[in-house]
């Protein structure tokens, strides 16, 4: 369990770390999702007791670890780069932890075929670091960060060097692991993927501030704002005001189209933005007189799983669509109808911080 | 068409041909002078002369038959191990600080462990001397280990320096996440990654010790080395005994030169293997 008070680390007069709460329930897995520069490895670095922070608290297990050193915090730290000990065999890597503790012998070696097992590596216990692929290597990393059992297991960029096929493997792997294990948590990447993955909770980490926290799911449908939600997948953001009458909500966009909302959360002539997934959205053919929002196809890009279109619906105004019927159902200037259910619907209020970060704006 | 190719493979430019010429004599007038003692000290004659009339082993028995140079043999070894052993561990501690950290003056530092070698040899002992004479430890053993230390640190810091910056810090870090203490992680994880390099540059150190004239001339007293007993003797009268004995330091400097040079080899080549997980 981990209790994240009020944190905050500033080198010089660049804060990379401000105010941050955070709390891990028993268990959990946790990830800290950012991009590169958002403090999200200082966080860790602050949590592992590398970095001394500039403010605020933490405890592990109820006990207020600051100016405690790294080597007291019972932490099992697996690094992006592993990090193993190259003079060193996989049992004497996964042993290493066991030894500075003063185990027996006996107990070492017990507890190293346990936890070799546990990552399918028995049979490499006598090979050489330089011996095994990526992947081992990563496995064997992380046997040594749990096999003394620590309070909590920190994650750096774990799948970060491998490639993408035996990442989803291993992602997959490493969280039926750590459910088994119990063991709390806590990851950083940059891969959004990686952490719908293996998440119990995220943790959407910008400029060293917390966007979001929560479920996968919630942050993927009810982002907090257009940072989240343009960085946890693509979405398409119609400008508008909200229009309340008679309790009733109606969202006029700006290029006039009203959309019938209920439960928006904006108040009467409140600006904001409507975000609808590209995956939410159904394409129909013109001709085939369905109701919805007309509009132009302009592009696509065959993807595979799924054809991606790109939907002209007005003047400057372009619409992402992800379909994923085997055929490719339209082609470059025919004509189309958008619609989609309205439980997707999704309002962000009008967020001036967003539009500082413009970079996020939906692309093709 | 392929026999055109063969053939032009093996001629060689005017120029190619002068430099392979060039660089054979030049290997040759740097190793003939040594070499040549390598014969002379088999020789039979009682007189330096080349090439030697006949073989014998009399130099050598002269040499070893000899308490003298034994006394100045014992005292070199003595010298050179104590001297290398604190400069390794001095120079060592020195190069894992440097290349730790980084501050205003960083340079300066390494200049200072490095002006030793720069410095004129004849100039650290004038100076060692007088400094030497008023703190008495003049013409004692330990102060002659004093000087030959201060003499080798820097070849000690500027062969493990670049291997401590190019330590992996993160290894250092994950031996600390996993309960180690700052000694644990620097007897079970720094010095046996760093080994090879570390045997290197004492065993580097050692010979330079091993063969210092000059800082031991000023420093020895009553002290023999063995190249200060040599110089003595040259001095006196050309005793090819000398021959012997210097036979016997190109072998011990060869034999500690090609294992430097194998271990120099293993590292290089070890260290793209340890990088492959990155």
């Amino acid at each position: 369990m981990i209790e994240i008070k009020n944190l905050s680390k500033h080198f010089g007069d660049v804060a990379a770390v401000q105010n941050v709460d955070l709390s891990v329930d028993e268990g959990e897995f946790v990830t800290i999702l950012g991009p590169s520069g958002s403090g999200k490895t200082t966080l860790l670095t602050l949590i592992a007791g590398f970095e001394d922070p500039t403010s605020g608290e933490i405890f592990i297990n109820g006990k207020n670890v600051n100016g405690l050193p790294t080597n007291k915090r019972n932490i099992g730290l697996v690094f992006q780069s592993y990090a193993l000990f190259p003079h060193m065999t996989v049992f004497e890597n996964v042993a290493f932890p066991l030894s500075v503790r003063r185990f027996s012998k006996e107990k070492i070696r017990t507890k190293v075929s346990e936890a070799l097992e546990k990552v399918r590596l028995e049979a490499f216990s006598h090979r050489r670091i330089h011996e095994l692929s990526g992947g081992q290597q990563q496995r064997v990393a992380l046997a040594r960060a749990f096999v003394f059992e620590p309070s909590i297991l920190l994650l750096d960029e774990p799948m970060a060097a491998l490639d993408r096929k035996l990442r989803q493997e291993l992602q997959i792997e490493l969280r039926e692991l750590q459910r088994s294990l119990e063991i709390t948590t806590i990851a950083v990447t940059h891969d959004q993927e990686e952490a719908l993955t293996m998440s119990d909770r995220i943790l959407i980490l910008n400029h060293g501030s917390i966007e979001q926290y929560g479920k996968p799911q919630e942050l993927y449908r009810q982002p907090a704002n257009k940072f989240v939600a343009s960085f946890l997948g693509s979405g398409n953001f119609f400008e508008g005001e909200m229009k309340i009458e008679n309790g009733s909500e109606r969202f006029i966009c700006r290029n006039g189209e009203i959309i019938e909302c209920s439960g928006s959360g904006l108040a009467n002539h409140e600006k904001g933005l409507l975000m609808i997934r590209p995956e939410y959205i159904q394409l129909n053919s013109k001709r085939a007189n369905a109701a919805g929002i007309p509009g132009v196809i302009k592009s696509f890009i065959y993807l595979g799983s799924s054809t991606r279109y790109l939907v002209e619906i007005s003047d400057n105004e372009q619409v992402l669509v992800t379909d994923s019927s085997y055929d490719i159902r339209f082609q470059e200037g025919d004509e189309v109808v958008l619609s989609w259910d309205p439980k997707v619907n999704w309002f962000l209020k009008d967020n001036e911080e967003d539009k500082k970060d413009g970079i996020y704006e939906n692309a093709i | 068409m392929k026999k055109r190719q063969t053939k032009r493979k093996r001629k060689f430019h005017p120029w190619q041909i002068f430099l392979s010429i060039f660089s054979v004599a030049v290997v040759l007038f740097l190793f003939l002078p040594i070499v040549i003692v390598i014969p002379m000290s088999f020789s039979s004659a009682s007189s330096l002369q080349f090439p030697p009339p006949g073989f014998s082993l009399r130099w050598y028995e002269s040499f070893f038959g000899n308490a003298a140079w034994m006394e100045a043999a014992k005292t070199s070894f003595i010298v050179s191990t104590s001297a290398s052993i604190i400069a390794l561990i001095l120079g060592g501690f020195a190069s894992y600080g440097l290349a730790k950290s980084d501050f205003r003056g960083k340079n300066l530092i390494l200049g200072n462990f490095i002006a030793p070698m720069i410095i004129p040899t004849i100039i650290t002992g004038v100076a060692l001397y007088i400094v030497f004479a008023q703190i008495g430890i003049l013409g004692s053993l330990p102060g002659l280990i004093l000087g030959h230390t201060l003499l080798i640190v820097p070849y000690i810091v500027l062969i493990t320096l670049p291997m401590f910056e190019s330590f992996d810090k993160r290894i250092e870090l994950a031996a600390r996440s996993l309960g180690a203490n700052w000694l644990m992680i620097v007897r079970r994880i720094i010095v046996p990654i760093i080994f090879p390099s570390l045997l290197a540059s004492w065993l580097f150190a050692f010979i330079i010790s091993f063969d210092e004239l000059i800082v031991t001339i000023f420093l020895a007293g009553a002290y023999n080395t063995l190249p200060k007993k040599m110089f003595n003797e040259l001095v006196l009268q050309i005793n090819p005994t000398i021959t012997a004995i210097s036979t016997l330091l190109i072998a011990l400097t060869a034999v500690f030169m090609i294992i430097v040079a194998f271990i120099m080899n293993k590292i290089a080549k070890s260290g793209t293997k340890i990088n492959i997980g990155k």
